[in-house]
């Protein structure tokens, strides 16, 4: 196996990829997609902490945890998904730039 | 014993040609419908590697099972196995699935062009074609409850997506839904058991279940599960069985499902995936055996299901939709041979009216393709415009109405025996009353459809006989359908070389000997024989009269029929005055209380707090994930200098 370091290096890399992606994309999926990868980056991080058994975790605290966020990234990408199709029937755009109702 | 252990190759090779067919398929000489092909042709050349270890194995007395897997998953203690196995039923199932889906792949290339032409989305399919075939392999392979379900679901999708192909048509769009929703009815039954068996267990392998359902029940332990307990898992299986094969109440999605191609209708609504349901009923029946009451309740609804499928079949004018009440009932009739304990039975019922139901289905589709019609009241008289489709659907028809001496018949009859061996009487003939309906549908879909005088001549003559692409598939079937019942006699799998009857071989362990029972066997073939006089006296040229005359005696009768009891208006009436209702309800107490109260309350007593402080904010989604970013960046920051 690889050193965690290395693990842990491309799961910075991943996330900050996503975050690069949240920051920059305007299309309302796109910043979705990127927000996947984020959460991949942070499940990764939990497995393989898990496997290299670092830290205080019990040994399937990680892995628990990363199933978790697998349910709730589904359940949120459901949620999400419907936000922008809605936003996308009312004002035919997923631009974010166009969608900034959202304030005073 | 290789391909035994290696079984798992077969599922293996559709669901490489699927993910290579979903990414270049499009670009491929003539889309790559001869990519999936190959595929299936070569599943169905393994597949008689697989036959031939099964019986060596057998023969050298190993008992014929093979078994191959992988940890899938492990936390501890906690082992989630991904296993394939392969035993009598599994390999007649093999057969049945690669045989089937290689002749409609073959058909589907001449069926699915316009004047030779592609059809649009030719590629996906096939596309799809692969992706069932490969599921509904690993279905029948599976050694465990979930890699069951996951395949289970996965040909749900591919009907789902093959029901709904010409989604341009929005009746194709609400069949579609219609299969999805009702299918996963059933399913969440399913789950909900396999989840109960595992609570109880602790275990997914299927083996594993029956043998501690059977704890306590068949030998001095205690029992794992309680008789209340056991039961309500094995119904909510049993209730997944239901929705896949289309038994009442939830059959009202499969006469819709021929919205689509009708290639699919004879591999997915006939032949293979509808009989998941029976398959998976026989292959937990030992479990269904110990549970208290499951079995009679799998026999009640099989029972009514035929009962209620062929009445219908009776009324319907459109050639498809005949067949797919006719596939429902048929499906009756398998799960009625389950009840009365007989896997064996079951299975060779299966078998037959998997050849003849697919025949009859390619043959209407010959039909619908070379006319473009499939209303019976516009056809007849087609059989000197369409000889071969004729003959080979006639036959099939005779097969399916039970005439001696085709596969039907000698099918009909086994369950026939075991059920006059095991039930009551009054069982019987109900069971008899079914077999008079089934070979009276078929006789008046045959005489409407190819004889009689043409009701619309402008059809006539454009139709000729379909290509070879389309009539050699039925040919096979129908040869299939005329020889592979002879099999139940022990006489003829002696000649073929297998000793004491092919059935010690495709039952193994435990072989039901086919009692052929020579006075019952005359009894249903007069019923049958019964039935198609009776449709040739309302229906055969101008009798036609006296169905009308009949029709206009009993109008409210017919109109119950014609409107299939109404369980599709049932349905809706309880959706829009139940789920609807509560739903309005509900949707009230979201608008007025969360959202009135509970989100606009605080944002509102925030909006008029902030007054002077809120003219930063942009409104700009990246904006604000920009702040959260770099406050938690900066926050984490923080707490790493401090540490």
């Amino acid at each position: 196996m690889p050193p965690l370091e290395n693990v842990l290096i491309v799961n910075a890399i991943i996330f900050a990829i996503g975050v690069m992606g949240v920051l920059t994309r305007r299309n309302a999926v796109l910043i979705l997609m990127s927000l996947e990868l984020m959460l991949n980056a942070v499940s990764l991080n939990m497995v393989a902490f898990a496997v290299y058994g670092r830290v205080g975790f019990g040994n399937f605290t990680g892995i628990i945890f990363a199933l978790f966020i697998i349910v709730i990234a589904a359940a949120e990408v459901a949620l999400a998904l419907g936000i922008v199709v809605r936003t996308f029937r009312n004002r035919a755009t997923a631009n974010v730039d166009e969608i900034n109702l959202l304030k005073w | 014993m290789f391909w035994l252990e290696h079984a798992y190759i077969l599922p293996a090779i559709p669901a490489a040609a699927f993910v290579a067919m979903f990414l270049f398929g499009r670009f491929l000489p003539r889309q790559g419908d001869w990519f999936s092909i190959f595929a299936i042709g070569s599943v169905f050349v393994l597949f008689f590697f697989v036959l031939e270890s099964h019986l060596d194995s057998i023969n050298a007395g190993l008992g014929g099972i093979g078994n191959a897997g992988f940890n899938w998953l492990e936390f501890g203690d906690f082992h989630l196995r991904i296993g394939f196995t392969v035993d009598s039923i599994t390999v007649v199932m093999l057969g049945v699935v690669s045989l089937v889906s290689l002749l409609v792949h073959v058909y589907s290339v001449s069926y699915m062009r316009h004047h030779g032409r592609p059809e649009p989305r030719y590629w996906w399919y096939f596309t799809v074609l692969s992706l069932f075939s490969a599921s509904m392999l690993a279905l029948v392979l599976a050694d465990n409850l979930l890699l069951l379900y996951i395949a289970w679901e996965g040909v749900g999708v591919c009907s789902f997506l093959l029901i709904g192909f010409y989604y341009e048509r929005p009746s194709a769009v609400e069949a579609a839904k219609k299969a999805f929703v009702t299918t996963r009815l059933g399913d969440v039954g399913l789950l909900i058991g396999i989840i109960l068996f595992w609570r109880a267990t602790g275990t997914f392998q299927i083996s594993e279940i029956i043998e501690a359902a059977q704890a306590g029940r068949t030998n001095d332990l205690a029992p794992v599960m309680g008789d209340a307990y056991l039961t309500l898992a094995t119904l909510l299986l049993f209730l997944g069985a239901m929705g896949k094969s289309a038994q009442v109440p939830f059959h009202v999605w499969l006469p819709d499902a021929m919205e689509g191609p009708t290639p699919v209708s004879a591999l997915i609504h006939a032949a293979t995936m509808v009989v998941a349901g029976v398959y998976l009923v026989a292959r937990m029946l030992p479990v269904f055996d110990v549970a208290p009451g499951a079995l009679e309740l799998v026999l009640a609804v099989g029972l009514i299901t035929s009962l209620l499928a062929g009445a219908i079949a009776i009324t319907q004018t459109d050639i498809k939709k005949v067949l797919a009440y006719s596939t429902i009932s048929q499906l009756g009739f398998m799960f009625v041979a389950l009840g009365a304990g007989a896997v064996g039975i079951a299975m060779f019922h299966l078998m037959t009216h998997a050849f003849f139901k697919a025949a009859l289905f390619l043959g209407s589709g010959s039909v619908i393709h070379m006319t473009d019609e499939q209303e019976m009241g516009k056809l007849g008289g087609l059989w000197w415009r369409m000889p071969i489709t004729t003959i080979t659907f006639t036959l099939s028809a005779a097969a399916l109405a039970g005439i001696a001496p085709l596969s039907g018949f000698f099918s009909k009859d086994e369950i026939f025996s075991v059920v006059e061996a095991t039930q009551d009487e009054a069982i019987l003939i109900l069971l008899g009353i079914s077999a008079f309906l089934s070979a009276l549908y078929m006789a008046r879909l045959v005489i409407l459809t190819f004889f009689g005088p043409p009701k619309d001549l402008a059809v006539i003559k454009r139709t000729k006989e379909a290509g070879p692409l389309i009539t050699i598939p039925l040919v096979i079937l129908t040869l299939l359908t005329l020889f592979v019942g002879w099999f139940a006699l022990d006489q003829i799998g002696d000649a073929f070389g297998f000793p004491g009857g092919i059935n010690n071989y495709i039952y193994f362990p435990e072989p039901e000997f086919f009692h052929f029972n020579s006075g019952l066997a005359a009894a249903t073939g007069l019923v049958s024989l019964l039935g198609i006089l009776t449709a040739w006296w309302f229906w055969w040229g101008a009798n036609a009269r006296r169905a009308t005359a009949v029709r206009e005696f009993q109008p409210r009768m017919a109109a119950v029929l014609e409107n299939k009891f109404y369980f599709d208006e049932a349905y809706q009436w309880a959706i829009d005055n139940l789920v609807l209702r509560f739903a309005s309800m509900v949707a009230w107490f979201d608008r007025h209380i969360v959202n009135d109260t509970g989100i606009n309350g605080p944002g509102d007593s925030l909006r008029y707090a902030s007054f002077w402080t809120k003219f930063h904010v942009t409104g700009r989604i990246p904006d604000y994930a920009l702040l959260m970013i770099v406050g938690i960046a900066s926050a984490g920051a923080l707490g790493f200098l401090l540490r």
